[in-house]
């Protein structure tokens, strides 16, 4: 009976290591994740291939906090003849023919109660360019948070920049 | 070695995929070895100095034995503990190719840690080889060599990491990376960890299992390694799987993967694996699977720098697709300077067909409505004109209500130029009635 104790013993603590691994794997895939999305909207044909600016679908970027995500209309001024017959624009199409908005998921947010009000004008209008934040775009099949978005990451930009370090110029 | 960041140009579409396999490769077995070199060394302080306060006659022995084995051929300390550390700084400036972060840089101070550590360490074996060697210049030529290893070993984890921290790059200006974060730290911990299995595993692989086994040892101290050696390695398989989920706790998300975990719970069924045999090992003090034991540990070892890499091109993954499409234009432009030696009308003919066929073709055709109008339609204005129609492309304007403003494509004058000629051209050619 002793004989088989530690050898068991080992067996269980491994299996304990694998559980844990398990579950921050599974929290990982749940809660931190790259969020599908609706339409699976490839920016590397769109921003890359097609050499698309950002604002010609982020409309709001120089004029706004928000960035803004195109409007159904605006897609379908391109695709209404444009690679009709691929499956993720049939999908696009139905959303036009059915009048419904794409409920596209958040992909880059800020901690909910940081109270962080961003304003992309002010960063577009210094010069920002959008890759800072956001990474290369041109690249990018499915998109996903390419920095961390944490104060460090902000304050160190302000600093480069000089841009006020103030709690105020960021948090309401 | 910041240089190499300045001597590498793009690289190529198989050099990048070469690129993955030579850092798996290679910082495995480099850190397999530099793991042995730095236990070996740690244990060989160790027992000289107890040898000093106790009298147990094996610890000089086993002090002497750890240099003699471990410490042994100059030739295998230059390629395994030296020499990988040029190629990967080679390898590193190639993935990090026009990043905000050149690695490359680092890896001076990891080469030279590497040299004294390695050359001290052979020093350490020389002075402990010696019939009447000096304790204090055998303890400071060892403790010069573990200390060059322990600095190599953390820049080594924290300049490889930094890949991880893209939100960090611009923090780093400084030519040592010195910021901090705790799962550099545990990275660290966990190769020092993996270090002692890697030197226990090598102890009992090399007295008792290779070409047979050493010959002559006494019974009583052939149990003293046993349980020594035994002993650590199956410590290091207990201790490892933890550092392996506190390193998975504190990842950037970026880095994360469901492949990694995957093989995180694979190395620990291996390490769980490796326990066993070593619980018979100590428990029957038999050393029949010492084999399989190095063996294994050998498999470990690549499977954490699989995992690591795998983190690091999952954290990178954008910029190795920034890479691929450079490479492509790269084959692109050298496709076109081979056009330019046949002469100047087929080099801009060709140019204004290639930039058709990537560009133009997405949103137009000749004679039919895409995205934007068939040219039949509005190429009939531009027939006198082919200026106004470089210049259009240069510079679009939102023409006709009925279609989408086209989208600066960012071309040169020359490069509108070919494409406006190679349009009108084909447009007279086939499709004007």
């Amino acid at each position: 009976m002793v004989k088989y104790l530690i050898p068991t013993a080992l067996i269980g603590y491994f299996l304990l290591i694998s559980v844990g691994l398990l579950a921050l794997g599974f929290h990982w895939d749940n809660y931190n994740k790259p969020p599908d999305q609706p339409i699976a909207f490839p920016h590397n044909t769109h921003a890359g291939k097609l050499g698309l600016k950002c604002q010609y679908c982020h409309q709001y970027t120089e004029k706004s906090m928000q960035a803004g995500i195109p409007t159904v209309a605006l897609c379908m001024e391109c695709h209404k003849n444009a690679a009709v017959d691929r499956p993720e624009v049939r999908k696009l199409i139905k959303y036009w023919e059915d009048k419904q908005p794409i409920p596209w998921a958040k992909v880059h947010t800020f901690r909910k109660n940081a109270n962080v009000r961003f304003s992309h004008k002010r960063h577009i209008k210094k010069g920002i360019d959008c890759e800072t934040c956001h990474g290369k775009m041109e690249v990018v099949v499915k998109v996903r948070p390419a920095r961390n978005f944490k104060m460090g990451f902000c304050v160190s930009c302000h600093r480069a920049n000089a841009a006020s370090t103030d709690c105020w110029t960021c948090h309401k | 070695m910041d240089f190499l960041s300045g001597l590498i140009s793009t690289p190529r579409v198989e050099h990048l995929l070469i690129n993955h396999y030579i850092i798996i490769g290679v910082s495995a077995l480099f850190l397999f070895y530099i793991g042995i070199l730095f236990g070996s060394v740690s244990f060989a302080l160790l027992f000289n100095t107890l040898a000093r306060s106790e009298e147990n006659q094996f610890y000089q022995q086993f002090a002497k034995d750890l240099a003699s084995t471990f410490m042994a051929k100059k030739m295998v300390g230059v390629i395994l503990g030296i020499l990988p550390v040029a190629v990967l700084a080679i390898a590193y400036a190639q993935n990090l190719f026009e990043a905000d972060i050149k690695i490359s840089q680092y890896f001076f101070y990891i080469l030279l840690f590497s040299i004294l550590g390695v050359v001290f360490a052979f020093l350490f074996k020389s002075a402990m080889l010696k019939e009447e060697g000096s304790y204090e210049i055998q303890q400071l030529l060892g403790t010069i060599s573990l200390f060059s290893l322990l600095l190599m070993v953390f820049v080594f984890i924290s300049s490889t990491s930094l890949i991880l921290f893209p939100s960090k790059w611009n923090l780093v200006k400084l030519p040592i990376p010195v910021f901090f974060d705790f799962n550099i730290v545990v990275r660290f911990l966990t190769l020092l960890v993996a270090a002692l299995g890697f030197t226990g595993s090598a102890i009992l692989f090399f007295y008792f299992n290779w070409m047979g086994g050493k010959d002559n040892i006494d019974e009583k101290y052939q149990n003293f390694v046993l349980k020594f050696a035994g002993g650590v390695a199956i410590a290091s398989t207990i201790a490892l799987p933890i550092f392996i989920l506190w390193n998975y706790k504190t990842i950037p998300p970026l880095a994360e993967s469901t492949l990694a975990y995957e093989l995180a719970i694979g190395i620990v069924f291996i390490l769980m694996i490796i326990c066993l045999l070593l619980y018979t090992v100590l428990s029957k003090f038999t050393v029949h699977n010492g084999t399989q034991i190095f063996v294994l540990f050998i498999i470990v070892s690549i499977s954490l720098s699989f995992t690591d890499n795998l983190a690091r091109e999952t954290a990178l993954a954008e910029h190795s697709l920034y890479l691929y499409k450079k490479a492509e234009e790269v084959a692109n432009e050298v496709a076109m300077m081979r056009d330019e030696l046949r002469g100047p009308a087929e080099t801009d003919a060709a140019m204004g067909e290639q930039i058709f066929n990537t560009r133009c073709i997405a949103c137009h055709k000749f004679d039919q409505r895409l995205v934007g109008p068939p040219y039949t339609e509005t190429l009939p204005k531009y027939e006198n004109d082919i200026e106004s129609l470089g210049n259009f492309i240069l510079n679009p304007v939102k023409m006709n209500p009925e279609y989408p403003v086209m989208p600066n494509q960012g071309l040169k004058p020359n490069e509108a130029k070919a494409v406006a000629e190679y349009i009108m051209q084909k447009y007279m050619e086939e499709y004007k009635k």
